[in-house]
């Protein structure tokens, strides 16, 4: 990759907060004092414990939601509002029921400026590369859980934006499904070389994924430390190489587990 | 399974129209009110030859009737789609429409007939007005709620995707809330059914199946109002299969929206 060592990071998050109803008594703070540069090309992923403000973040990358104080910059251009430089992967697919797989696929070139036949063309070369030739005129309620995600994931991928953004995307899976899907996002993010900004609780997931690992603090979140994983890609499940990396990670979390817990009065 | 329960249901009633046949041609009913079933058949069939071959007196005013109604309702329907999504996404606009609503939908279409016709005088002005008026308020209260019970993810990911305000409306919004707007569609059918005949017995000249209703009943002729009656039952039946049913089964049905019944 070429990555020049001076070139500002294509994201910059500089002195973020993000609090919900601040003027009620309710106030939620989510976030407090998020600084974090995340590089292109590299496989970030976010993990804490629940309710830290996760997927806060990536709402907030997303454009979905409004920092409180602080800024954001993608390109060194201000996020605002939700927009196609950026892919998003929901946990519950979110997929168009009324749109056939392809239809899904094409939703975003459509919304582009691209013609039917252009579209078409390009879904089809996603379909292809999440495995789910045959299956273009399918509606998503006749697809399992993980096909799903696989139609999310070419539908976020298909218009090319800069960032993908995927919050707990193989949460709502069995176990045996997960790990393929991890497995098939290595595959095709090592085709594809996107930036990826990834939500998970899972530690296993998270180092098997991982360019860097960032570990936030039970609420309000805040970046507690950050781990990189300079392993060789494609990872295997079978690497042992890794374990004393989930040994560092897990030991960062746990702490902040212990700290929710104690919070929740448990 | 289905034949057998459309066999079941049919037996009540092929009883009632036997007992009936067979009172009124023993006379034990006065067959002047109560004509035998067949002969009420036979008076629709020559309703039906009357005029032909150049134009069939039945076929003209079943005709006139259903062009009433669907023209009502398509109008009805994108009046009421238009005002609902307006109203669903907007606060200031839905506050502004709702006390309106509010009191004007339980008026039933006939009591507003005489205004109308005062208005727009006898024939299909005044019909199909308050045809449209009355497919319009359900369909305007289920697109409100369809639209307010939207998934928030899905608009957000039409967003992030790039689809500008309209596009989402039109993508997102609106296929959400077909399920809503179809049940609307389904009561403000049968209101527009019921509106149109009823304001056809007063406010129509020469055709329509309300009018031939009246006329009949105005001339002593009880046979074709029952055959008018008989024809009602059987062409909003098909209206409901033939329309309603065959489009939710190509839309929210094939889309895992809905059971199919
Ligand atoms: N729209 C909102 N209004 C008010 N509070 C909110 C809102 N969204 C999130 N919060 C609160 O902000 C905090 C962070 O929520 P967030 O969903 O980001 O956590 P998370 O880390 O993604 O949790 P999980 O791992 O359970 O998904 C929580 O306390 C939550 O209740
Ligand atoms: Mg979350």
């Amino acid at each position: 990759m070429l990555q020049n060592e001076n070139a500002p990071a294509l994201i910059q998050i500089r002195d973020l907060a993000k609090e919900f109803d601040p003027q009620s008594k309710n106030t939620v703070e989510a976030l407090r004092d998020i600084n974090l540069d995340i590089e292109e090309g590299k496989f970030t992923v976010l993990i804490g414990p629940s309710g830290c403000g996760k997927s806060t973040l990536l709402y907030l990358l997303a454009g979905f939601e409004k920092p409180t104080r602080g800024s954001l910059l993608l390109d060194g251009k201000p996020v605002e509002k939700p927009g196609p430089d950026r892919g998003f992967v929901f946990q519950d697919y979110a997929l168009f029921p009324w749109r056939t797989v392809l239809g899904n696929i094409t939703f975003g070139l459509r919304s582009n400026g691209w013609s039917k036949a252009d579209a078409d063309a390009k879904a089809r070369e996603y379909i292809a590369m999440v495995k789910l030739n045959g299956f273009e005129n399918a509606f998503p309620h006749t697809l399992s859980g993980g096909m799903k995600q696989r139609v999310a994931i070419a539908r976020a991928l298909a218009y090319n934006p800069r960032v993908l953004l995927m919050d707990e995307p193989f949460g709502a899976l069995d176990s045996q499904t997960r790990k393929h899907m991890q497995q098939e996002l290595q595959r095709i993010l090592m085709q594809t070389n996107k930036t990826v900004v990834f939500v998970t609780h899972s530690v296993i997931e998270a180092v098997f994924l991982a360019d860097r690992i960032v570990v936030l603090t039970a609420r309000p979140g805040m970046v507690k430390g950050i781990i990189d994983v300079n392993l060789p890609r494609p990872r295997e499940y079978t690497d042992d190489s890794y374990l004393d990396i989930r040994e560092a990670v897990l030991s960062l979390l746990s702490e902040e587990v212990e700290k929710e817990l104690e919070m929740d009065g448990m | 399974m289905l034949k057998r329960k459309a066999a079941l249901a049919a037996i009540p009633i092929v009883i009632f129209l036997l007992g009936w046949e067979a009172l009124s041609r023993g006379s034990l009913l006065n067959p002047y009110l109560f004509p035998p079933p067949t002969t009420i058949l036979m008076e629709l069939g020559n309703l039906f030859m009357k005029g032909m071959p150049a134009q069939s007196a039945l076929l003209m005013h079943v005709g006139m009737t259903l062009w009433r109604v669907l023209l009502s309702v398509v109008l009805g329907i994108v009046a009421g789609v238009i005002v609902g999504v307006a109203m669903g996404l907007n606060r200031a606009v839905y506050s502004f429409f709702d006390p309106l609503i509010t009191v004007l939908m339980p008026i039933p279409g006939i009591a507003l007939a005489p205004l109308f016709i005062v208005w727009m005088g006898f024939g299909n002005q005044t019909i199909v007005s308050l045809g449209v008026l009355s497919a319009f308020f359900p369909v305007v209260y289920t697109t409100v709620a369809g639209v307010r019970s939207v998934d928030p993810q899905l608009v957000r990911a039409a967003q992030m995707m790039g689809s500008r305000p309209i596009g989402v409306v039109l993508n997102v919004y609106l296929p959400w809330a077909a399920t809503y707007v179809f049940n609307g569609v389904k009561l403000g059918l049968a209101r527009c059914w019921m509106t149109i005949i009823a304001v056809e017995f007063v406010a129509a000249s020469n055709w329509g199946m309300g009018y031939m209703i009246w006329n009949a009943a105005e001339n002593l002729r009880a046979d074709v109002v029952y055959g008018g009656i008989l024809l009602l039952i059987v062409i909003y039946f098909i209206l409901e299969k033939a329309l309603i049913n065959r489009l939710e089964s190509r839309t929210i049905a094939r889309w895992g929206m809905i059971r199919q019944a």
